[in-house]
């Protein structure tokens, strides 16, 4: 779809409208609830137990590129690299991309400036591998091999190396936890990960680390935006059942056409 | 404006172009430096806005609006083109930060001799090598006839000459060497699917039975394993076709898979909406850098 | 028997993956409705008035050339065999090579068609149009105006010196859109061309991408499909049965391969379900 049709132009708006009224509501101090998501309670395990092996982590992007999933990876990141430097801990990061190389190494110092252990910031540990597929699997999995790292973490997307990446961790003993809104790989994360995020969860990973009120909101409000789509699939789905033929039902299945 | 920037230019002309844009930029980034940090962050913020509201819009008001007689045309749209082309360039540009990166690290891993230091000389003799033969390759394509060759400077037509063997070097590199490489590793895939599957596939608990039931049936459903040894014997017009291996696991693909796989699209889709207002609103408390909104 | 070194079940995979293609057993390939319906679609596409050309997008890299080389070369014998033209086009830097895989692999395919009678040639059946990077708006671009995005072939030749690209000028002179691609950039196809114009749409994913692929088939947004390998065998079974072939491919003989690693696999989980239980008999895990 190049342009909008005034019907995908009002969902729009709609689901805009209520993300933005739930992250406002959240804002004035109004306290919500996320359920709990095992993966994301797993990530200070993992710290903790690279800290008590003394043994470095490895965080990797997968091939996210600077776009809204690249950029909820590093934001996990530094979560992981703040968790890290309460702990001591040496977090390497590796990303595909040169532009989340820029970005990843800031956020890293950041979270051990704000941790306030910036002595242990290395800006070697902010690695680009390539950006070629298997390039970046290979030399991925020679840093894990190499540092011998404790746990690995895997959040952005990705393609076929996942299993690689995750296999190679899985061979060293490694604890994984895994993020992706990359359907296709979510199987291999689930069999060779310890704990694996998946589809929206990955999107709510922050709001459920650092429980910021926006977040929190906007988790929420996408919620409510899943709820009305469920009701217009329902109510369409009975509509089609019922009356296909009918002239009504039929105007309101042009309303949204494929593509 | 936009005939302005687009109209090729040659000579003198592109080199004064290429130069006044050069000094413009620095000169805005030399302006940009000289602000306070909140000027700044203001800044970004507007931008991020202007840049979000330009998209939006060009996505929201129709390509052809009819007012009266009149047929007006998205304005916005004819600069979405050039855009496209203007980010692809500057993120192509950030290549150069991660070969610095990839220098640097691999640099101090050779000079100060630590553990791998292998690996570092390994990485600069396959740039380099790479580099040079690319570089030979494409500069001094085959195919030139040696009327065009003696045309060209006495330094030049020295590497013209070489043409085959660079193209020879060439793709013993890429051909031989990069791309082997990278389906040596995919393949690497296969064997480590055997050692998922036999660590994973237990049968621990419900859902672990339906995990495993399903890549049972997709495996026999999708090779001849299942469709000519298991069910081969069902005419496909028979009552019975629809326990043939294969449908049974192109209904598992259509219905279960397809039903999940739109839950899953539906519920990214809302995801990067609400991730997207966050960031072109800067709605964002410090989730990169310490610095609220 | 749980816990078999893995270095011994890699070395029984190689042992039974790379036996069969030694051995050359072929086996007999199922027919399925999305390799069918990709089979017909082709069939379909009239190019009678001398429009409709093919576009053949190709975006592999030689890492996935196993997969995506064998789906693309049995619809490049398809269409050189009924002499519909096309054009392969990629918009990935690292799909050059395989663009030019399957140039080299038309090249051979229509040397041996000319030495049986049907002559085809570059250029007037089809054309390497190299590579162009393309996003959303590049790609509208190209549908008000082919020959402007276009201008010439990977070879420097100009479009309008190439017979294949004659009479086409819009998008409604592309006649198909077929994407061989280990991504998702049939999405980008969709998005900016297919739907908008009603231009089938076959898609030839890999087989890891093929469960992405099936809402996009439902909802009638591509009309067939080649499922990674064994959608190329399925489609080189379907040519020889139309007597494009004389026989089957490489897609027809990786699939023997398969089978026997999808056999071995299956083994392994009975094994490992086996010793499973029997250590929870003896106590010695808890579920």
């Amino acid at each position: 779809m190049q342009h909008a049709s005034w019907t995908v132009g009002i969902l729009l708006a709609l689901l805009a409208g209520l993300i933005l009224y739930a992250i406002f509501t959240a804002r004035r101090g109004k306290r919500l609830f996320i359920r709990r998501i095992p993966g994301l309670n797993a990530i200070d395990e993992a710290v903790g137990r690279a800290a008590e092996m003394g043994r470095p982590m490895l965080f990797a992007t997968g091939l996210s590129g600077l776009d809204i999933n690249g950029l909820q990876a590093l934001a996990v990141a530094g979560h992981v690299a703040r968790v890290a430097a309460r702990y001591a801990t040496r977090l390497i990061l590796c990303v595909a991309d040169p532009q989340l190389y820029a970005i990843g190494e800031e956020t890293v110092r950041d979270a051990y400036q704000r941790a306030g252990r910036p002595e242990l910031f290395v800006p070697e540990d902010v690695r680009f591998l390539s950006d070629q597929q298997f390039a970046f699997a290979t030399a991925a999995s020679g840093v894990m091999f190499r540092e011998k790292v404790s746990s690995n973490f895997f959040f952005g997307y990705y393609y076929a190396e996942a299993l690689i990446l995750s296999e190679a961790g899985q061979s060293i003993g490694a604890m994984q936890v895994a993020g992706t809104p990359a359907t296709t790989q979510l199987p291999f994360f689930v069999v060779s990960c310890d704990y694996t995020i998946m589809g929206e969860e990955y999107y709510a990973t922050t709001a459920y680390l650092t429980r910021e009120p926006t977040l929190l909101g906007s988790v929420v409000g996408q919620d409510w935006g899943k709820i009305i789509i469920l009701l217009l699939i329902v109510f369409s789905t009975l509509a089609l059942s019922v009356a296909p033929n009918a002239n009504w039902v039929k105007y309101w299945v042009n309303l949204f056409p494929a593509g | 404006m936009k005939e302005f920037f687009a109209t090729p230019r040659h000579g003198w002309e592109l080199t004064g172009f290429i130069t006044a844009c050069a000094v413009i930029f620095f000169l805005i980034l030399f302006v940009i430096h000289l602000t306070p940090s909140s000027f700044k962050k203001r800044m970004t913020i507007v931008l991020t806005f202007v840049a979000g509201l330009y998209y939006l819009l060009e996505f929201l008001i129709p390509a052809e609006t009819h007012i009266g007689s009149r047929v007006v045309t998205n304005p916005l749209t004819s600069f979405k083109e050039p855009l496209s082309t203007a980010l692809m360039i500057t993120g192509s540009l950030a290549l150069l930060l991660g070969v610095y990166n990839l220098f640097r690290i691999n640099g101090r891993l050779l000079m100060r001799r630590k553990t791998g230091w292998q690996n570092g000389l390994a990485f600069f003799i396959g740039f380099f090598s790479m580099l040079t033969m690319a570089m030979l390759n494409f500069y001094f394509p085959t195919g030139r006839t040696p009327e065009e060759i003696a045309k060209l400077k006495p330094l030049a037509q020295t590497f013209a000459n070489g043409a085959d063997q660079w193209k020879g070097w060439y793709n013993v590199l890429f051909y031989g060497g990069f791309s082997a490489l990278g389906a040596t590793v995919f393949s690497l895939l296969a064997f480590y699917i055997v050692s998922a599957a036999y660590r994973a596939f237990r049968v621990r608990s419900p859902e672990a039975v339906m995990l495993l039931a399903a890549a049972m049936i997709m495996m026999l459903g999708l090779t001849p394993l299942g469709t000519y040894f298991l069910t081969g014997w069902i005419q496909p017009d028979s009552a019975l076709a629809g326990l043939k291996m294969e449908s049974i696991a192109e209904w598992i693909l259509t219905i279960l898979n397809g039903a999940a796989q739109r839950a899953l699209i539906f519920g990214i889709a809302v995801g990067l909406i609400a991730t997207s207002l966050r960031i072109w609103l800067s709605l964002e408390r410090g989730q990169f850098f310490d610095v609220e909104m | 028997m749980g816990n078999i070194d893995r270095r011994i079940l890699y070395l029984i995979a190689l042992l039974v993956m790379t036996l069969p293609l030694f051995l050359k057993l072929p086996l007999p390939i199922a027919d399925n409705k999305r390799s069918l319906d990709a089979f017909d679609a082709i069939e379909k596409v009239d190019q009678s008035k001398g429009n409709q050309v093919i576009l053949l997008s190709v975006n592999f890299s030689p890492d996935t050339k196993g997969e995506s080389l064998p789906q693309a070369r049995a619809m490049v014998v398809h269409m050189l065999q009924r002499s519909k033209k096309f054009i392969i086009y990629t918009m990935s830097s690292t799909g050059v090579a395989g663009q030019q895989m399957v140039d080299d692999e038309a090249k051979a395919i229509a040397a041996e068609l000319t030495k049986q009678g049907k002559p085809r040639a570059y250029g007037k059946d089809w054309a390497n149009m190299g590579y162009k990077p393309a996003s959303s708006p590049i790609l509208e671009g190209m549908a008000r105006n082919v020959p402007g995005f276009f201008t010439k072939d990977s070879r420097g030749t100009p479009v309008d010196q190439l017979p294949v690209m004659d009479n086409i000028k819009t998008a409604d002179d592309i006649g198909m859109v077929i994407d061989v691609s280990p991504t998702a950039s049939y999405e980008l196809w969709i998005q900016a061309l297919t739907s908008k114009f009603d231009i089938p749409l076959l898609l030839a994913p890999t087989s890891v991408m093929v469960p992405d692929t099936y809402p996009y088939l439902i909802s009638g947004q591509a009309q067939g499909e080649l499922r990674g390998v064994l959608g190329a065998a399925e489609y080189e079974s379907l040519l020889v049965k139309n007597k494009m072939a004389d026989q089957s491919s490489v897609g027809t003989r990786v699939m023997t391969s398969m089978a026997a690693l999808n056999a071995y696999i299956m083994i392994l989980i009975i094994l490992g379900n086996v010793t499973y239980f029997r250590s929870l008999r003896k106590g010695e895990v808890t579920k």
